[in-house]
């Protein structure tokens, strides 16, 4: 771990210390420690039932853990749901992406906090809105037919660029996405990649759940691997390959 | 239509653009072609008397519609529109003629009455989430019910000036009613396209669980929808009676059927998140131009009902087709 401790300088974005979620009688997160810094790109992996999900509702503030730390900026903070996270620069795209497909881009964008002029009735401010949204989509470099396209007309790998940029409207600073390209093709799947490292290059941290060890190698700096409940292994991705992040996954290789 | 980019330039054929009309493109160009085809086959259409008749008629259907429209877009649906209209004109009724208060207290209890109606069934549906269709199919006997009750079925005539003007009333020649309906069909079209609770509502239809997740108020807005639903049937219901002259629990019997008839129509998907009041608008107009060309024709009532039935199914599957173009080309 001598690696990992020369990054320890900067205050991290998240920090997790002896985080403990248990549904019943059964442990889901045993003790988890981990660290995100800012603009870092790290993969969660993991077999199916290994706490993947959990961890990840943990962080956007879904389920509350039963003991621990969860450290924003150096700050302890009880995350009481998604709208605390969220006000904490901490946002989640989910594997449905919560995406209105009857409306279009800009409105999907600002769904839910949506530009309104002055006065009581929420007046939508349409053109600022469609404005702001061409504005951060190109600054993604997110390709879109028109701002005025229903989502629905959109293929799957615009979707998911969508979704992934909807997270980072607003200034989030982590963005936890399960398993973005589970459901898109070859070029869609790399459009994906380009853009989630795009977000590291701009500061953005991403938590990545993924069953794709190639795409592990290929865009995350850091490799947490989870195995029933525990957090057994960290390791630089560089430092790794797909075939020992996989026998750590299945624990054909301890620590 | 094999190669995704010949229609890239936005020419082509009228199928390709087909897309590209808005839901209600079908109501407006059925309505523009139902009017020729009657204004050619009879001389009795294309006066200003029987124009003014068939605005005056179709209004009630097209308030009620654009209420129905409010609900449709959170895919739900409201079957007890006519009964709360009869309700309201009944106890409008009730309250200025057997009780002697002034029309717009009455008025004003009607339409408070409607809220109150509108938000139990809100409330039935997103809180306890019983199906729209139970819900309202319920509300449609027991308001009605309450109705024939508060007067022993008898219907009450007499009523206020202002309360006839609302029903039958001209402005300049116009018609009130369509004059009323004309500006509750612009307003909701405003609120639905313009404002942060239409594209709530929107996305509530679209996907519900994503506009909950994105902090949507789901609740409060699908209350809403059926709040303004019923309240517009309140007004419809008493714009009725003031035009006949005559309130009670008979009234507009059947009529809930004409009123998602001309929303789905005009475009309003009964799945929610599609459509607008300007399609529920034309739908009531195309209905509206249809009895009356039938009418006028002297075409028996059965047949027309067979005719309304038929325009129906052909309006919604357009409406479908159109969809399946967009999906196909764009």
């Amino acid at each position: 771990m001598s690696a990992l401790n020369e990054a320890m300088t900067a205050v991290p974005l998240l920090e997790m210390r002896g985080v403990i979620k248990r549904f019943g009688g059964v442990t889901a997160l045993d003790d988890i420690n981990l660290r995100i810094d800012p603009g870092e790109v790290v993969a969660l992996v993991g077999d199916n039932g290994a706490g993947k999900s959990t961890l990840s509702k943990v962080i956007a503030g879904v389920l509350q853990p039963e003991d621990g730390d969860v450290l924003v900026d150096g700050t302890a903070h009880k995350i009481t749901g998604p709208t605390h996270a969220r006000s904490l620069g901490i946002e989640v795209v989910y594997q449905d992406l919560a995406l209105a497909p009857n409306l279009d881009i800009a409105t999907n964008l600002f769904l839910g906090r949506e530009i309104v002029r002055r006065g009581a009735f929420g007046w939508l401010n349409t053109r600022r809105m469609r404005a702001e949204a061409k504005e951060h989509l190109d600054s993604l470099d997110v390709n879109v037919p028109s701002l005025t396209t229903p989502v629905e007309r959109l293929s799957g790998g615009q979707r998911q660029a969508i979704a992934i940029s909807r997270a980072t409207y607003g200034g989030h600073r982590l963005i936890v996405m399960d398993e973005p390209t589970a459901a898109l093709g070859v070029r869609e799947t790399a459009k994906v990649e380009q853009l989630i490292t795009r977000l590291s290059e701009r500061g953005i941290s991403v938590l990545l759940v993924s069953h794709n060890m190639a795409q592990v190698k290929k865009i995350t700096h850091r490799v947490l691997v989870l195995r029933r409940g525990r957090l057994v292994a960290e390791r630089r991705t560089a430092d790794v390959s797909a075939e020992d992040v996989v026998s750590l996954i299945t624990g054909a290789r301890e620590e | 239509m094999t190669s995704k980019n010949d229609t890239r330039s936005g020419g082509g054929s009228l199928l390709h653009r087909l897309p590209a009309f808005p839901p209600w493109g079908a109501a407006l160009i059925g309505a523009l072609l139902v009017a020729i085809v009657v204004a050619i086959g009879n001389d009795a259409f294309l006066t200003s008397r029987n124009l003014s008749n068939i605005f005056a008629q179709t209004a009630v259907l097209a308030i009620l519609a654009t209420g129905q429209a409010f609900v449709m877009l959170t895919a739900g649906i409201d079957l007890s529109v006519a009964a709360v209209a009869a309700l309201s004109a009944t106890m409008l009724g009730v309250l200025t003629v057997a009780n002697d208060l002034p029309w717009f207290v009455g008025l004003v209890v009607c339409l408070v009455v409607g809220a109150a109606i509108g938000a139990l069934h809100g409330v039935l549906v997103g809180r306890l989430l019983l199906p729209a269709f139970i819900v309202t199919l319920g509300g449609l006997m027991v308001w009605r019910g309450v109705a024939l009750q508060l007067t022993g079925g008898i219907n009450t005539t007499g009523l206020a000036d202002p309360i006839r003007w609302l029903g039958r009333g001209l402005v300049a020649g116009v018609p009130v009613p369509a004059i009323i309906s004309v500006l509750v069909v612009a307003v909701s079209t405003l609120v639905i396209v313009k404002t942060k609770f239409g594209v709530g509502l929107r996305a509530i239809g679209g996907a519900e669980g994503a506009a909950a997740r994105a902090g949507v108020p789901v609740l409060r807005y699908r209350i809403t929808a059926y709040v303004i639903c019923s309240v517009l049937a309140c007004l419809g219901g008493i714009m009725l009676a003031g035009r006949l002259d005559s309130a009670g629990g008979n009234l507009a019997q059947g009529f809930e059927l004409q009123v998602i008839a001309a929303a789905a129509i005009g475009g309003v998907s009964l799945f929610g998140g599609t459509g607008s009041p300007v399609g529920a608008f034309f739908g009531a107009i195309l209905i509206g131009l249809i009895q009356n060309g039938m009418n006028l024709g002297g075409v028996s009532p059965f047949i027309q009902q067979i005719v309304s039935g038929g325009i129906l199914v052909l309006a919604v599957g357009v409406d479908q087709f159109r969809k399946y173009l967009a999906r196909r080309i764009l």
